[in-house]
């Protein structure tokens, strides 16, 4: 339970901080598209008994590769192409597991992770990724923050959008190589986008965007953990960690959605009020 | 003294399409031109190919004494501020700042020197009390503004502007002029584009006619002939008296 709450904790971290990034570039479709094709590169690393660590670096690296070349691309529709890659290599995935005689449990652990059977070595790699991710984002953040907010302004100062975007990519897919073993390839996009989407709500500056990110993905963490392993210990009831974890942050955002709503709509009210008196 | 801009007999195509043709050009520090022409004429490909971001299919340009490409660390470029989302999180020094990146260089943070810099551009655009601000919550001629004090951070020797004056106020279009006539007196060659001859009249002293080609290039008051401004516009050009051009659409 300890090691699941620090790969968690460090996951927050990472996918707090990029979530933001993917946020604001718009990138939520293609971090979907990296989670998948990042899968056949998992599938094929079990099924040869490898780390499935390397697999996924390597799926993910050339998943980047071909995904930035694509959508820079002006004669691809980039849409079609993504749904088609996405689905293509996913399918990959799914065929080499099918060829196992335990191929609905093999399946089920890649797509969805296996967080409280996690080891040592599995969360000094992840943690690994994770200080390389985030290296590369403190780093680079001044011109991502640039290439985010004014794209034709980036190209114009003669930076390389091409360059910028593959790096993009990249941190994406070493997220979702960070996360895959723990909350599985299926679930890693909830996690880099709904903490983010939630701070959005909220905060108007990038500092409080990033921490609130953060702040809400580790709570959401540790308390969809928390309650999965408190009610498989005293309840019966077998939760699956993981996909609690994204129930419990979906959960938070739903929350924090409608208090906006409701606190927006006060506002206007009042202001309508002092308006006619 | 290297000219800021030399343009010989340029060609864009996209496509195959000819988009724009016969333009040349020259331009030295401390002068600006506006490029007036009707929508689709040209203006932005130009403006693009000064800045390399679209090759020419024929004649050449040469910013600063060298390639566009290789000019850009010293070429600003003021975008209309329609196409950024006001709800992006940034604040005005963070936009301001942006304009000293590349003297920054990769993987480094802003110095004392470049936020000195941040905020002696926006006291020069009149907003150094809205640096805190997010970028989103100010007017649209206060964001133009935002977008020149990023351009005069970046210390720039020719600049770009892709018209500036569209929809800003009064107090913005003075600001713009002031800063543009400061930045001429220092050396800063100037590209404006406008389909606002008025606004040209009172920020420079030549003019490139465009309508997918160019129609004329010189000083103002010897471009802005009534047949040049005709063969711009069209029959979207009324010339009313000494040079004032009224164009009924554009």
């Amino acid at each position: 339970m300890q090691r699941a709450i620090l790969i968690t904790l460090v996951l927050a971290l990472l996918a707090g901080v990029v979530g933001v990034l993917v946020q604001l570039r718009e990138l939520s479709f293609m971090s979907d598209a990296l989670t998948h094709t990042v899968f056949p590169g998992v599938a094929i690393a079990f099924a040869a008994g490898q780390s499935l660590f390397v697999g996924a670096l390597i799926a993910g690296a050339v998943s980047s590769v071909l995904l930035t070349v694509a959508t820079r691309s002006k004669r691809i529709d980039q849409d079609s192409f993504l749904a088609l890659l996405l689905a293509g290599l996913f399918s990959i995935g799914v065929v080499v597991i099918s060829r196992h005689h335990t191929y609905s449990a093999d399946l089920t652990t890649l797509l969805f992770g296996r967080l409280l059977a996690v080891d040592t070595l599995e969360v000094i790699e992840t943690a690994a990724v994770a200080l390389i991710a985030l290296g590369v984002v403190v780093a680079m953040r001044k011109e991502l923050l640039l290439r985010a907010f004014d794209e034709i302004g980036a190209e114009a100062m003669g930076y390389s959008l091409l360059c910028i975007d593959l790096a993009v990519n990249l941190v994406v897919a070493l997220v979702v190589v960070a996360a895959a073993r723990a909350v599985g390839t299926a679930l890693v996009v909830a996690f880099l986008i709904t903490p983010a989407a939630t701070a959005r709500l909220m905060c108007s500056t990038l500092t409080r965007l990033v921490a609130t990110s953060v702040a809400v993905g580790a709570v959401g963490a540790w308390l969809g953990l928390v309650i999965s392993y408190d009610t498989s210990i005293h309840q019966g009831w077998r939760l699956a960690p993981g996909a609690t974890i994204v129930v419990v942050l979906t959960a938070i955002f739903a929350i924090v959605a409608m208090y906006q709503a409701v606190r927006t709509r006060a506002v206007g009210h009042e202001t309508t009020s002092s308006s006619t008196t | 003294m290297t000219s800021a801009l030399h343009v010989h007999d340029l060609c864009v195509s996209y496509d195959r399409e000819v988009v724009l043709r016969d333009v040349h050009a020259l331009l030295q520090p401390g002068e600006s031109v506006a490029l007036i022409g009707p929508n689709g004429a040209g203006k932005s490909t130009f403006i693009k190919a000064i800045l390399g971001l679209v090759p020419a299919s024929s004649g050449y340009i040469e910013v600063l004494g060298t390639t566009p490409a290789n000019a850009r660390a010293h070429v600003a470029y003021v975008p209309q501020t329609d196409h950024l989302d006001p709800r992006f999180p940034v604040t005005v020094q963070q936009v301001v700042l942006m304009g000293r990146y590349r003297s920054i260089g990769w993987f480094r943070r802003p110095a004392k020197i470049d936020k000195a810099a941040a905020h002696a551009a926006l006291e020069q655009v009149g907003l150094v009390d809205r640096a805190t601000d997010t970028f989103g919550t100010l007017s649209g001629g206060q964001r133009q503004r935002v977008l020149i004090a990023r351009a005069i951070a970046q210390e720039a020797r020719l600049l770009l502007l892709d018209e500036p004056f569209n929809g800003v106020d009064s107090v913005t279009q003075d600001v713009l002029l002031d800063v543009l006539a400061r930045l001429r007196a220092e050396g800063t060659a100037v590209v404006m584009a406008t389909h606002d001859i008025s606004v040209a009249h009172l920020a420079c002293g030549y003019a490139c006619l465009l309508n997918r080609r160019q129609v004329a290039f010189g000083p103002l008051d010897d471009a802005l002939t009534a047949d040049a401004l005709k063969a711009t516009y069209g029959h979207h050009a009324v010339v009313l008296a000494e040079g004032t051009a009224l164009l009924t659409t554009h």
